[in-house]
């Protein structure tokens, strides 16, 4: 706190009129509010860390260079549409490029030196991936972004049950994926 | 309870002791079910460890960024109050300057201005007396703190020439779009013809329909394809509808009835977009989805954000009303409501229209 101000009992609008005015401790306390969130929106947009990353940097980055073009209003649904837009721009820009996973497979695969733990979590990672958006990205947002399901709810418009059951059937999903067929049927 | 509702439970934690002995039971009677139970547990187990890990990997990152724009906002911080202080010091050199200037020239007429001359000469020593009176004062230089610097900022990265930093609005399919307003919309579509796509939609809120004329012919649409303003006599008919909005809007504040209020406000702001006074229909359509949006009322949010899509197609802001009218449809759908397929057309014809362009 500084100048007298509470800044974590201000409004997300107020926090960033003091941001247009350079006060970098509002800044903080709307990066610590959306950081994680804005991370794992992200990587829902760009299902891959590194592109998640180029976007993560240039959404906060864009967010105070372009802060005069806020005209006031939903400040949350404004970054998101920036985070939106950077995601999109990242993924577009990476299909110009062989991916580096490609290249790693092309030149023999890095595969042997992995212990079980990051096989497991690779294979996580991609059942994830290959889960259907409408699936994948509360899911990511609940355990990435560490997003309650009300925030769930509110970022994709829908109602809190909506959010709890889409996780759900998320999990249910990549438990189907992860589990082999064999056991499966037992 | 459903053996779905008590997996999800327990999952989040929210088990309560009975439904913990219920569950129990059903594990003990199913071994398919024990099975799965155990399986989306682990599952749960890891996702939090993924999710735990992802953040950890993430930190660097997040307190590099954070570093970085912090030391940005101290730089600006400095040169603005650097720009400030000059700009006041020119200021007060300036007026000094001035003063100093009137005062000579003051003395200057008082010398040489006699009584008598002609009419001609005196009306040019009053015309000099005038410009003295009022000097031009140069307006002092914009800092990036003030409105007019500000104002010049946006215009900068609301230029085509922004991709570098600012947002750009993208199609579904990640294509960039340049800003185009649909003129067909309007002429094909009886319920958009007045630019309400969606009155029917909900019951209360409907425009009054003393306000709502029909569609001009095209030959009087403008350059960009937009309808033309009302004529006077309607004009002056939607700014007493929109008074009397006001008045209906403040009572509801007052009898606490926020929702309602805000409802009205949307109407003031489709009444005000039709009179192209576009700040203050923005003003009030942003104000009226905050208030839906942080009450879940999600049928009026998307609502909101169909009339801010139109409202930015008005004002030659095609990407943001791409943007809006995107997420309008998000809701709708997700909603299931028959709304969708209306708002669905409007942002296809615009899609199309830019496409063609």
């Amino acid at each position: 706190m500084s100048k007298g101000i509470n800044y974590e009992a201000l409004a997300n609008e107020e926090l960033f009129a003091l941001v247009q005015q350079h006060d970098h401790e509002a800044f903080a306390t709307l990066y610590r509010r959306y950081d994680r969130r804005i991370y794992a929106y992200c990587l829902t947009v760009t299902k891959d860390k590194i592109l998640a990353n180029d976007a993560y940097q240039h959404t906060f980055a864009s967010m105070y260079e372009n802060r005069a073009t806020f005209r006031g209003g939903n400040f949350e649904a404004w970054l998101f549409t920036i985070a939106r837009n950077f995601s999109v721009r990242a993924v577009k820009k990476s299909k110009r490029r062989v991916s580096i996973d490609e290249r790693d497979e092309l030149v023999g695969g890095v595969e042997h030196n992995k212990g079980p733990d990051t096989l497991m979590r690779e294979a996580l990672v991609k059942a994830i991936a290959s889960l259907p958006d409408n699936l994948r990205q509360p899911l990511e947002l609940r355990y990435y972004g560490d997003c309650s399901y009300d925030e769930i709810a509110r970022q994709f418009g829908f109602s809190l049950s909506v959010a709890k059951i889409r996780v759900f059937r998320a999990k249910k999903a990549l438990r189907e994926l992860l589990t082999p067929q064999s056991e499966m049927s037992k | 309870m459903k053996d779905d509702e008590l997996l999800m439970k327990l999952l989040d934690g929210g088990l309560s002791t009975a439904e913990q002995r219920l569950l129990n039971e059903r594990m003990a009677s199913s071994a398919d079910f024990g099975r799965e139970v155990q399986e989306l547990v682990q599952l749960e187990q890891s996702l939090r460890s993924e999710g735990d890990h992802a953040i950890h990997e993430f930190e660097p990152l997040r307190a590099q960024v954070e570093r970085s724009i912090k030391s940005k906002i101290q730089s600006q911080s400095l040169s603005s109050a650097g720009a400030a202080g000059f700009s006041a010091g020119m200021g007060k050199l300036m007026t000094w300057a001035v003063a100093a200037l009137t005062g000579s020239l003051a003395v200057w007429l008082a010398i040489s201005w006699q009584p008598g001359e002609a009419p001609s000469d005196l009306a040019k020593q009053e015309s000099v007396h005038e410009q003295i009176k009022a000097p031009e004062v140069p307006a002092p230089v914009p800092t990036p703190a003030d409105p007019i610097a500000r104002e010049a900022e946006s215009a900068i990265f609301d230029g085509s020439d922004s991709a570098a930093s600012a947002p750009v609005a993208v199609r579904p399919d990640g294509e960039a779009i340049v800003p185009v307003v649909e003129p067909d919309v309007v002429e094909s579509d009886p319920v958009l013809a007045t630019n309400e796509p969606a009155q029917e939609a909900e019951g209360q809120d409907t425009l009054p329909a003393q306000v709502v004329s029909p569609p001009p012919p095209s030959s009087e649409r403008n350059a960009r394809g937009s309808a033309p303003a009302p004529p006077n006599s309607l004009r002056q008919r939607y700014e007493l509808e929109i008074r009397q909005l006001e008045e209906a809007m403040e009572e509801s504040l007052r009898a606490g009835d926020v929702v309602k209020a805000a409802i009205t406000e949307t109407k003031i702001g489709r009444l005000q977009r039709d009179l192209r006074q576009i700040e203050s229909s923005r003003r009030h359509l942003l104000h009226a989805l905050a208030v839906f949006e942080s009450g879940g009322h999600s049928s009026l949010a998307a609502r909101a954000y169909g009339d801010l899509g139109l409202l930015e197609a008005e004002s030659g802001d095609l990407p943001q009303a791409l943007r809006y009218l995107e997420r309008c449809i998000q809701i709708y759908d997700s909603l299931d409501s028959g709304e969708m397929g209306k708002w669905q057309r409007q942002l296809s014809t615009l899609q199309r229209q830019h496409a063609s362009d």
